[in-house]
C-alpha cells in the first residue's frame, strides 16, 4: 500500500522534508506514526510520548479530516502530521 | 451611538455588507482581552484598534528587547527597554484616540486568566507558550466567552475560534507539546498575517458577520501560500469543555479528583 505523508510545523523541521510517499504493509494511523518515528528518529520525540505511544499533543489528519488513532489508512491516503503552533 | 467623527472614520468598513452601522456599534461596545502584544498580538491589537473596538485589555509582561523589533510592530527602537504594554498603548492611541486601554503588565496564568477573561467580551490568544493559550482557553470555556487563537511557527500559521458549546483548543490538543521551545523561527510578516487573520475572526464574532472558524482550523503555509480549513470536532472527554467528570477544576485538577 502507498501513503503520502505531509509534514508540517516542528515535524517538518525535524524530518527535513515537506512530504514523502512510502510503501508500507498498511494499518492504522497509530501504526503509521510508529513507522514514521522509526524512519525519522529525529522526529520521534514529537510523534511519540515517553511511553512510546502516539503523542496526544500531535495532530494528524487523513485526507484533511481529523482521525482517531485507530483509524485504518486506505491505499493512496494523504496523512498530515504536525505539532500545534504557539508562536506569537 | 456613533459620533460624526466615528461615522467618518469607519465609513469604508461600514459599507461592508452585513456589517453597517449596527456592526460598528457592536465593535464600539466591545472589550477584547489580548494575551501578549508581540508579533501576532501586536498586529491583532492594531487592527482591532483601527476597526474601532471600544476597549482593549493588553496583557504582556516585560520590557522590549532589540530582537523583538523584527515583528513586534507596536514597539519602537527609541523605547527599547521600556514596558511593552506602555509602548503598545501609546502606539494604539496614536492610531485611535477614542480607544480605551487597560494595561496588564503580566502574562496570562491559570491564576489571573479567569478574572481577566470575565471582564472581556472576547479573548484573543497570541502567546508564545501553550500553557498561556490553554489557560485562556479554559477560562473562556468556563465563562462562555468567545475565544480566538492565532499562532505561527516558521512560515506556517494557524487560526481558530471557539464559541460556547463548540470544540475548544483542548479538544484539538489536550496538553502542551513537550518539545515546544519559547524561541522559534519567525518573520514579522508571518506573525502579522496570523494576527490580522485573528483580528478578522474577532470582528466577525463580535459583529456576527460571515462564517467564523468555530468548527474549523485555518492552516496556512506561507512558504507555498497554501491555505486550507481543517475540521475540528468536540471531544466529549475534553478536560475543558467535555463531560463534567473529565473537566479540570479551577486548580487545574480533574473535577472528580
Amino acid at each position: 500500500m502507498r501513503v503520502t505523508i505531509e509534514y508540517m510545523t516542528q515535524v517538518r523541521r525535524a524530518v527535513g522534508i515537506g512530504n514523502e510517499t512510502i510503501d508500507w504493509p498498511g494499518g492504522t494511523l497509530a501504526d503509521l506514526i510508529h513507522v514514521v518515528a522509526g524512519k525519522h528518529p529525529e522526529a520521534a520525540s514529537l510523534l511519540l510520548d515517553c511511553a512510546g505511544r502516539p503523542s496526544r499533543a500531535m495532530l494528524a489528519f487523513i485526507n484533511n479530516e481529523p482521525a482517531a488513532i485507530d483509524t485504518a489508512i486506505l491505499d493512496g491516503a494523504r496523512v498530515t502530521m504536525m505539532t500545534p503552533m504557539a508562536g506569537g | 451611538m456613533l459620533s460624526d467623527d466615528e461615522l467618518t472614520t469607519y465609513k469604508w468598513q461600514i459599507w461592508t455588507p452585513g456589517f453597517g452601522v449596527a456592526g460598528q456599534e457592536k465593535l464600539k461596545s466591545a472589550t477584547v482581552l489580548i494575551s501578549r502584544i508581540g508579533g501576532v498580538g501586536g498586529s491583532l491589537a492594531q487592527q482591532l484598534a483601527a476597526a474601532g473596538v471600544g476597549k482593549l485589555t493588553l496583557a504582556h509582561a516585560g520590557n522590549s528587547r532589540a530582537n523583538d523589533l523584527n515583528r513586534q510592530i507596536l514597539m519602537s527602537h527609541a523605547r527599547l527597554g521600556q514596558p511593552r504594554v506602555e509602548q503598545a498603548a501609546d502606539k494604539l492611541r496614536e492610531l485611535n484616540p477614542r480607544l480605551q486601554i487597560e494595561l496588564v503588565p503580566e502574562n496570562i496564568t491559570p491564576d489571573n486568566a479567569r478574572d481577566l477573561v470575565a471582564k472581556a467580551d472576547l479573548v484573543a490568544s497570541c502567546a508564545p507558550l501553550f500553557s498561556e493559550r490553554l489557560a485562556m482557553n479554559d477560562a473562556a470555556v468556563a465563562l462562555g466567552k468567545p475565544f480566538v487563537d492565532c499562532a505561527m511557527f516558521d512560515m506556517e500559521l494557524q487560526v481558530l475560534s471557539v464559541m460556547p458549546g463548540g470544540p475548544c483548543l483542548r479538544c484539538l490538543y489536550p496538553e502542551s507539546p513537550a518539545a515546544w521551545k519559547r524561541e522559534f523561527p519567525v518573520f514579522g510578516a508571518v506573525a502579522g498575517a496570523a494576527g490580522c487573520l485573528g483580528a478578522v475572526e474577532a470582528i466577525k464574532l463580535l459583529a456576527k458577520l460571515g462564517e467564523p472558524l468555530t468548527d474549523r482550523m485555518l492552516l496556512a503555509d506561507l512558504g507555498t501560500m497554501s491555505f486550507r480549513r481543517l475540521p475540528r470536532q468536540r471531544d466529549p472527554n475534553c478536560p475543558a469543555c467535555g463531560d463534567a467528570k473529565s473537566r479540570l477544576n479551577s486548580s487545574g485538577l480533574l473535577a472528580d479528583s
